[in-house]
């Protein structure tokens, strides 16, 4: 036995304080790899926002031709079609007024300035309401009857003030006359232009109605995935382990049908992935490995013995038994088809919504890994993941119209999971946020 | 600078206090990446991806226990990585006989030489006496560590030191240099 430490002291001695300085060539390679890495790094980073900024930058784009657009089509067909019953109103106005003036003035002759000023007076109403209500023309008619019955009436009125009465007022008479006769001509070629306005515009309305049920959308967002409680859905000794949750992107396609005005019927396919560490986790491999409750191990994994790191008192304790320090880490991905309705709550240029509906997901990746300083190694996949499940989605949505046809969205979507794990979750009960934006076109 | 805020400036990717540690560990790291490894080139080889994976990692290390001890693991670590990588571990293991004498008590003989030996051992032999004579590993460590059994382990080890006696015994013959018992 003597002997046999020999050897090992005469090597232990021999190296102890051995060192060896490296050539330059080594430093400069790392170097070299240390400023190439941090450009490896930011590029998968910038992959995954890139799709955003471009959303945007397009977004601005259509925003931008889209103000020029509305500024031309708001001097061609805005315009006229709102200065021209303006015009008419006050032009209506105008005459209603010259009317109250005329009666005025005969007040000091006339007898029958009572009748005649509660005709004008209904006059005065019933023009405005023929503008502003769409049942033009049969109050239209209406009021025109009743203008030249009023006519008539006055008429008979002024006849008979004629008669009573000396010349001087019937000339101004005759003069309110002429007035009322021109008014009426002048209010019925409003009253034409009005009805042909409206009817164009019930029938723009009727296209519009006709034509854009279907919308279709892309929409990337970024995932907020946490649980609702502290539980671990890989094994019960882990449950109380921190965890922290990664933010991970949603995206996907999606198509609107409008059953109505308000509400949509909304659907797609969206790619999602979850990813969450369980950290604080103590291991070493040993071939009598007790296995992890619910994982599928590979073969290397199914040489893992964990627990948590709170269980090992100290790091000495640790470092002597052999144990690391590592994370689990648990990749969940899904193909997501939601089934949601939408509620406008504003639909202007800038439109609210609620948004209400079920998600269901198919399970497509499933990894569990565990990393430690040396290492990242797949363990094995979870084996609780049911392959279909569903989420209960509540959220909010706000959309900006920035063409005719194109309309810049971002909704806050909060997702619920409902029976993500077969059997027992752990007490994990997760739920994850989105924020989904992106661009809808109207068909 | 104390070295938490190296520590610390190199978990900012700092290039510089990246540079400053490595001077100060390198050949430290350099020496064990000799010891472990089957020649120079390949002890350069790991060093320079070792010292990349540490600068990778170095944001885990929680300033519990020594850096330096850290470093050395994080090194060894990757070493015997690679070895696993080239799958020599699923060797077929023979059972030799334990407890080999080595009658030796001189230290005449240069380290370049027994550096030489070390590196000429085979892969396993030379991990489990590295692991166990100059890191203090014990051998459910290294079975763990190598994935073996700790016989095996414990055969490799004897079997390493019979190697390196029987090249110590051949350099002092051939030196000419007679060694006392």
């Amino acid at each position: 036995m003597s002997e046999q430490k020999n050897i090992d002291t005469l090597f232990k001695q021999a190296f102890e304080s051995f060192e060896a300085v490296p050539p330059e060539l080594v430093w400069n390679n790392i170097q070299k790899q240390l400023e190439q890495k941090p450009k490896e790094k930011v590029i998968p980073f910038w992959w995954k926002f890139s799709g955003m900024v471009a959303v945007l930058l397009i977004g601005f784009g259509f925003y931008f031709v889209s103000l020029n657009f509305y500024s031309t089509e708001k001097n061609s067909f805005e315009k006229p079609s709102k200065t021209k019953p303006l015009y008419k109103d006050s032009s209506v106005s105008i005459k209603l007024k010259e009317k109250i003036v005329a009666p005025q003035n005969k007040e000091s002759f006339s007898v029958v300035k009572m009748p005649q000023k509660t005709a004008f007076a209904s006059l005065e109403k019933k023009p405005k309401k023929k503008l502003a209500s769409p049942f033009l023309q049969t109050s239209l008619s209406l009021n025109e009857d009743k203008e030249q019955i009023n006519f008539n009436t006055k008429n008979t009125h002024i006849k008979e003030n004629f008669s009573g009465e000396g010349h001087p007022s019937s000339s101004s008479e005759n003069n309110t006359l002429t007035i009322h006769t021109k008014k009426i001509d002048s209010t019925e070629k409003t009253v034409a232009f009005t009805m042909m306005g409206e009817l164009l515009k019930e029938k723009r309305l009727n296209k519009e109605q006709k034509l854009n049920r279907w919308q279709v959308t892309s929409s990337i967002a970024p995932i907020y995935f946490s649980s609702m409680t502290n539980g671990s859905p890989l094994d019960p000794k882990l449950e109380s382990n921190p965890k922290t949750y990664n933010t991970s992107f949603s995206y996907g396609v999606g198509i609107n049908y409008s059953v109505n005005k308000k509400i949509k019927i909304r659907s797609g396919l969206n790619r999602v992935d979850f990813d969450y560490n369980t950290n604080e986790v103590a291991f070493y491999q040993s071939l009598n490995a007790s296995k992890i409750a619910n994982l599928n191990p590979t073969l290397q994994g199914g040489t893992i013995q964990l627990e948590p790191l709170k269980n090992v008192t100290s790091t000495m304790n640790r470092i002597s038994e052999g144990k690391q320090e590592g994370t689990i880490n648990q990749k969940i991905g899904y193909i997501e088809m939601p089934l949601e309705v939408s509620l406008e709550i504003l639909s202007n240029r800038f439109g609210i919504r609620a948004i209400g509906g079920i998600s269901g997901y198919y399970l497509n990746q499933n990894e569990v890994y565990m990393n430690a300083p040396l290492l990242n190694m797949k363990i094995g996949e979870a084996n609780n993941l049911n392959a279909f499940h569903f989420s209960s989605n509540v959220g909010l949505g706000f959309n900006y119209s920035i063409l005719k046809h194109f309309d810049l969205k971002i909704e806050p979507v909060l997702k619920y999971q409902i029976n993500t794990f077969t059997n027992d979750a752990g007490n994990f009960r997760p739920y994850f946020f989105g924020v989904y934006s992106g661009i809808s076109y109207q068909f | 600078m104390s070295i938490e805020q190296l520590i610390n400036d190199c978990k900012k990717n700092d290039i510089k206090a990246q540079e400053t540690l490595y001077r100060q560990y390198s050949a430290k790291l350099f020496s064990l990446c000799l010891k472990y490894s089957r020649n120079y080139a390949e002890a350069q080889d790991n060093l320079q991806e070792g010292f990349l994976l540490i600068f990778e990692k170095i944001h885990l290390f929680s300033f519990k226990g020594s850096f330096e001890g850290w470093l050395k693991k994080v090194m060894i670590n990757h070493i015997l990585q690679q070895y696993r990588k080239e799958t020599f571990l699923s060797l077929v293991d023979e059972n030799i006989k334990e407890e080999t004498v080595v009658d030796l008590e001189e230290d005449s003989v240069p380290l370049d030489y027994l550096l030489k030996i070390i590196q000429e051992l085979p892969d396993r032999y030379r991990l489990v006496f590295n692991l166990y004579v100059m890191d203090g590993y014990s051998h459910p460590e290294i079975a763990d560590m190598l994935k073996i059994n700790i016989g095996t382990s414990k055969s490799n080890l004897s079997r390493a030191r019979m190697i390196l006696k029987e090249k110590i015994e051949l350099y002092l013959k051939k030196t000419n240099v007679p060694f006392a018992k």
